[in-house]
C-alpha cells in the first residue's frame, strides 16, 4: 500500500469577529514536514505565527515581492515573528501558504517558505523565514500583534507531509 | 487513521493539432481547496472560472523575472484577459504552472496562488509569482485554462487535485 503523504493534522475556521489568538498544540512528531494553508479574509492589520510560543527574536527572513507597480526584495533580521503578510486596512482576500521542513529534527534549525498571494490590496511575495531553534516544533500560533482580529470566515489548515 | 487529502479530480493530456482550451467542469464541491499542476506549451496561458466571460472580474499583481527587464512587477491589466498565468516567448517550450485555489467552492471573493516557469534556452522566457483573483462569490464548478488566441500544443497536461482539510 502508498504511503499517506499529505495528512490533514488540524484545521481552524473564525466563526465570530473577536478572534485574535489560535494555537495548535501537542503537533505530531512523525512527519517530515509540515504545510500550512492559510485564507484571511479581511485581516485588519498584521498577523503573525510563531513557533512553541517563542517570541524572542529568533526569526529572520529573506522575500521578493511585487505589487503590480513595483518589484523589491530584501531581509530583515532578529525578527520576533513569522509575519504573515497583509500590512494594509480594508477589505482583502488573502492566500498564504508555508511549508515547514525538518519541524521535529532536533538537529537543526527551523527553515520555512512562504508564499503569499493578495490582490485587493498587498501583493504576491515569496519569502524564506529561519527559526534560530533546534526544538522540535510542537506548538504554532497564529496571533494579531495589533490586537484586531481575523475576519469570519478565515481558515487555518495543517497539514503534515511524510517522506517514507 | 488519517484520511488521505490529495486527490487526483481529473487530468486531461492534449492530442494531436493541440488545443486552444482546455476545460474541467462539474468540479465536484466536496473538497476544501483545489490544486492544479500543468506543463504546458503556448506562448502564454489565463484562467478562466466557470463561464464568466467579463474580464472585469478577473484581476492580478505578477512578480516576474525575465532577461529583457530583470525583475520588476505588473499587473492583469497589462494583458486585458482573464487571469495571466505565465509566458514564454516560444510557442514549443512546455512551462510549469503551480495553480493553488482555497476555499474554491465557498462564497467568497476567490483568491489564486500561480507559480509559473519557463525555460527554453532564449532570453525570452519568463519566471512569474502572481496573485490573481476573481472577484465572484460563486462557487467554482469550471475551470477554463485558455491559450489567449494560440494553442496548447501536443503532449500538454493538465491534473486538477482536490484537498480535504480534514
Amino acid at each position: 500500500m502508498d504511503t499517506l503523504t499529505y495528512v490533514p493534522i488540524t484545521n481552524y475556521t473564525v466563526t465570530n469577529t473577536t478572534t485574535n489568538l489560535i494555537t495548535w498544540s501537542s503537533i505530531p512528531s512523525t512527519y517530515t514536514d509540515l504545510r500550512i494553508v492559510m485564507n484571511l479574509i479581511d485581516p485588519n492589520y498584521y498577523s503573525a505565527l510563531r513557533f512553541n510560543n517563542d517570541s524572542s527574536s529568533n526569526y529572520s527572513r529573506t522575500y521578493m515581492q511585487g505589487t503590480g507597480s513595483a518589484a523589491s526584495g530584501g531581509s530583515n533580521t532578529n525578527q520576533t515573528e513569522i509575519g504573515t503578510g497583509a500590512t494594509n486596512t480594508g477589505p482583502e482576500y488573502f492566500l498564504s501558504t508555508f511549508d515547514i521542513f525538518s519541524y521535529a529534527d532536533t538537529s537543526k534549525y527551523k527553515t520555512v517558505i512562504q508564499r503569499w498571494a493578495s490582490v485587493q490590496g498587498a501583493e504576491t511575495a515569496a519569502l524564506v523565514h529561519m527559526w534560530r531553534s533546534t526544538s522540535a516544533i510542537n506548538t504554532i500560533t497564529f496571533t494579531d500583534p495589533a490586537s484586531t482580529y481575523f475576519g469570519n470566515g478565515s481558515t487555518f489548515a495543517l497539514y503534515g507531509i511524510k517522506a517514507a | 487513521m488519517a484520511n488521505p487529502t490529495m486527490s487526483l479530480i481529473s487530468s486531461y493530456t492534449v492530442g494531436s493539432g493541440g488545443a486552444g482550451t482546455v476545460v474541467f467542469s462539474s468540479l465536484p464541491s466536496t473538497y476544501t481547496d483545489l490544486a492544479i499542476k500543468v506543463s504546458a506549451a503556448n506562448s502564454a496561458m489565463y484562467l478562466k472560472f466557470n463561464t464568466d466571460t467579463n474580464t472585469g472580474n478577473y484581476s492580478a499583481k505578477i512578480l516576474r523575472s525575465d532577461y529583457a527587464v530583470g525583475v520588476s512587477s505588473i499587473t492583469n491589466a497589462v494583458f486585458g484577459y482573464y487571469i495571466f498565468c505565465g509566458y514564454s516567448g516560444a510557442t514549443s517550450v512546455f512551462s510549469s504552472f503551480d495553480i493553488y485555489i482555497p476555499k474554491y467552492a465557498l462564497s467568497d471573493i476567490k483568491t489564486v496562488s500561480i507559480d509559473s516557469f519557463a525555460e527554453g534556452n532564449s532570453t525570452d522566457e519568463w519566471s512569474t509569482l502572481i496573485a490573481g483573483a476573481w472577484n465572484q462569490t460563486s462557487a467554482i464548478n469550471q475551470i477554463t485554462f485558455d491559450g489567449g488566441g494560440g494553442t496548447f500544443a501536443q503532449y500538454s497536461t493538465f491534473y486538477l487535485y482536490g484537498i480535504k482539510n480534514s
